[in-house]
């Protein structure tokens, strides 16, 4: 094939996200030769990057028990992993809502613990901050922020270590059954890879390659996200905050740029639509569209809540699509989705959920043999061979 | 020019308004967006029953910045007031009544307001309604109003009003089962003023039964919610039957040592028997209006439940052109 015979993988990972990057991890106790192909000029920088500010304990989930149990089950590992990514000396706050939330204070509480998630009655200092006549109760919690720059660091330093091939600008086509059952990723430059594995992990791109190779879509749904970056007074500063649950705000330290980002449930997403109901390419949407920043909208409501916002300072604004499982919109649940040998045999399909819940996928691959030859690492820990 | 230095809520409580709540949402989205880059609609859903929250909703997937709020059940005209402040977001908030208010008067009503006033009240030029009984009863109560809860209180039917963020977060704080929306307006104190307009009418005025019978309630229900004087008044009247009382008391006592002969007390003591009682009913009468409000602010119970909240998803499907795939 066009003289690129040396182009043969055993493994291919298509797009260099959180999960394709651990995704290559894990499999290398396996397999030998595995490449990840990315489209930007680095990894992890469009939703791993964006979307993952903090560790979730599952208080995120009141609504949905699975992931709430899931990310509360995977936390702590997930923090003794990636302990060097993490700033724990932020203090998480979560705040109940008085009008138009889900949950109340006593089922938040209870909730929390039922996961057996650590929650506490804020101290008076924190409860000053909110408009009380907005807000019916203040928690602290357990919970960190993720530096996205240094987790970057991290798994490029352990890519390296385990000889994993990082095509960097490469932009994957589409993806056709190749001979003896292996896959062939052709890219937009017309160069071909073959590998015996491939992954589809590209997350806002997964049904573009999919319509690309005529692969039937995955109910997905896309939303164009808006998160703002501000400057916060320094009361505000060592504080990430979230107030729950409805159509309010969380405003949380972004350390890579020593902001705190701002997301509004309500001006957050900006358009959403479903692939099966109206198909189309989510980033190049995000290159085209004409997007008015709401962070105005976001911060005068954050402020009712939150009186000290006023002395806030809007930075930028960045905008990613976000991807979710199109089932997922009532009980508000983050499941990742894992669909073997989809369209074309040894072609899996794999949608990040949280970053934490990276641990369930791993599981869910060390079910399939062909991916866990080595019955020894499938005990350990997969990260260090 | 758009003025980007504020954002603008406009806030409406929608009951059954199906009719005419497309053509309103659609007028005033277009003065909202060519006088201020940051505005919203917000729509409050008095529990409709006419489809009013689809043809929202509908509007929504077109007009940007369109908030609906529906509320669980049909509450009563504050509450639904109290709800639609609550969640507005503005800078300025502006309240409504689709049926009358024109939307063209809203720059005006703002600009009074950015230049130094709190709350700025629409004043209805020309009001032809109501009879002669009703416009006099209607001052009466203005004066009365003034005199009893300390400031005159419009009774025309007009909520046309711009209040600024400072009163919103004053009167959302007030969070009384009773409440009505002019008297917390005037009773927060800030900055007033008015500024006539002239009413529209989008659809032919709702024939609203037993009007001055609702006037009168909404009258009293106001004054006994805001104010003693009505029970200190009863109070002094009791005691003023109780010394009565007493006097006749000393009467009888005086008469009985003067006079031997009593035979006919039948007149005398009916006679008492129906002032007291007309007396002890009167007070009883207010006591109860008074019990009332307690046992409503007793109640430890939210003032209202929401049902749902939409937005507007301006929508992906009508900008085709960017997306040349």
């Amino acid at each position: 094939m066009s003289g690129l015979a040396d182009q043969n993988y055993e493994v291919i990972v298509i797009g260099g996200g959180f999960y394709g990057c651990c995704i290559a991890l894990f499999l290398r106790h396996s397999f030998q030769r595995i490449a990840i192909i990315e489209k930007e000029a680095d990894l992890l920088t469009r939703a791993s990057y964006l979307n993952q500010a903090r560790v979730h304990h599952g208080y995120h989930y009141p609504r949905n028990i699975i992931t709430a149990l899931r990310s509360s089950i995977n936390f702590p590992r997930f923090v003794f992993d990636f302990r060097h990514c993490i700033d724990g000396s932020f203090t998480m706050v979560y705040a109940i809502a008085r009008n138009n939330s889900k949950v109340s204070a006593f089922q938040f509480r209870r909730f929390c613990e039922s996961i057996n998630a650590p929650i506490k009655q804020a101290p008076q200092s924190i409860c000053n901050l909110f408009n009380r006549s907005l807000i019916e109760a203040v928690f602290t919690v357990r919970e960190y922020a993720l530096n996205a720059v240094k987790l970057r660091q991290w798994i490029k330093q352990h890519l390296e270590a385990a000889g994993i091939h990082v095509l960097f600008r490469k932009k994957v086509q589409r993806v056709t059954a190749d001979q003896n059952d292996h896959v062939a990723v052709v890219l937009d430059t017309g160069e071909c890879l073959v590998g015996q594995h491939v992954f589809n992990c590209t997350y806002s791109q997964i049904n573009t390659l999919l319509r690309n190779s005529g692969i039937p879509l995955l109910p997905l749904k896309h939303e164009l996200a808006e998160m703002a970056l501000i400057e916060v007074p320094d009361e505000l500063k060592r504080l990430g905050i979230t107030v729950m649950d409805g159509p309010f705000f969380a405003t949380f330290p972004f350390p890579p740029r020593s902001l705190h980002s701002l997301s509004h449930v309500r001006y957050t997403p900006h358009t959403e639509w479903y692939d099966e109901e109206y198909y189309r390419d989510a980033h190049h949407y995000l290159e085209t569209a004409q997007i008015q920043s709401r962070s105005v909208f976001m911060l005068k409501d954050a402020q009712r809540y939150l009186p000290l916002l006023r002395e806030a300072r809007h930075v930028e604004s960045l905008f990613e699509i976000k991807t979710l499982w199109a089932q997922n919109e009532i009980d508000d649940g983050r499941p990742i989705v894992f669909r073997k040998d989809h369209g074309v045999k040894n072609f899996s399909t794999i949608m990040g959920g949280k970053i934490d819940n990276i641990y369930d996928i791993i599981q869910a691959l060390r079910e399939f043999q062909a991916y866990c030859k080595d019955t020894k690492s499938s005990q350990s820990s997969w990260w260090f061979a | 020019m758009k003025n980007s230095s504020i954002l603008v809520s406009v806030s409406v409580v929608v009951s059954n308004d199906n009719e005419i709540v497309a053509e309103f949402v659609e007028q005033t989205s277009a003065v909202l967006s060519e006088k201020y880059e940051y505005y919203e609609l917000l729509l409050v859903d008095n529990g409709s029953t006419d489809g009013s929250d689809l043809t929202v909703q509908a509007l929504q997937q077109r007009i940007p910045n369109v908030r609906l709020i529906g509320l669980s059940r049909p509450y009563d005209k504050q509450t639904a007031l109290a709800a639609a402040l609550d969640h507005s977001i503005g800078d300025y908030v502006v309240i409504m009544e689709m049926d009358h208010d024109p939307p063209d008067m809203i720059p005006t009503l703002i600009t009074k307001a950015i230049s130094g006033y709190d709350v700025v009240i629409g004043e209805q030029i020309g009001d032809e309604s109501g009879f002669f009984l009703d416009k006099w009863l209607t001052s009466l109560f203005c004066r009365l109003s003034s005199k009893i809860l300390g400031y005159p209180i419009e009774l025309r039917p007009s909520y046309f009003r711009v209040i600024s963020r400072q009163v919103v977060n004053a009167i959302t704080r007030i969070r009384n089962k009773s409440r009505y929306l002019k008297y917390l307006n005037v009773q927060v104190g800030f900055r007033h003023t008015y500024v006539p307009y002239q009413r529209i009418h989008r659809r032919r005025a709702r024939h609203e039964r037993n009007r001055l019978f609702r006037s009168i309630f909404y009258a009293i229900g106001m004054i006994t919610a805001n104010s003693a004087i009505p029970l200190r008044l009863a109070a002094l009247v009791g005691l003023f039957a109780s010394f009565l009382n007493l006097l006749y008391f000393g009467y009888i006592f005086i008469v009985t040592l003067v006079n031997e002969r009593l035979v006919e007390g039948w007149l005398t003591s009916s006679v008492m028997n129906t002032t007291m009682f007309f007396f002890v009913f009167l007070i009883l009468t207010v006591l109860s209006e008074y019990i009332a409000h307690i046992l409503e602010e007793t109640r430890d119970q939210p003032l209202y439940f929401i049902k749902y909240e939409t937005s507007s998803t301006t929508s992906i499907y009508t900008d085709e052109k960017l997306n040349v795939v």
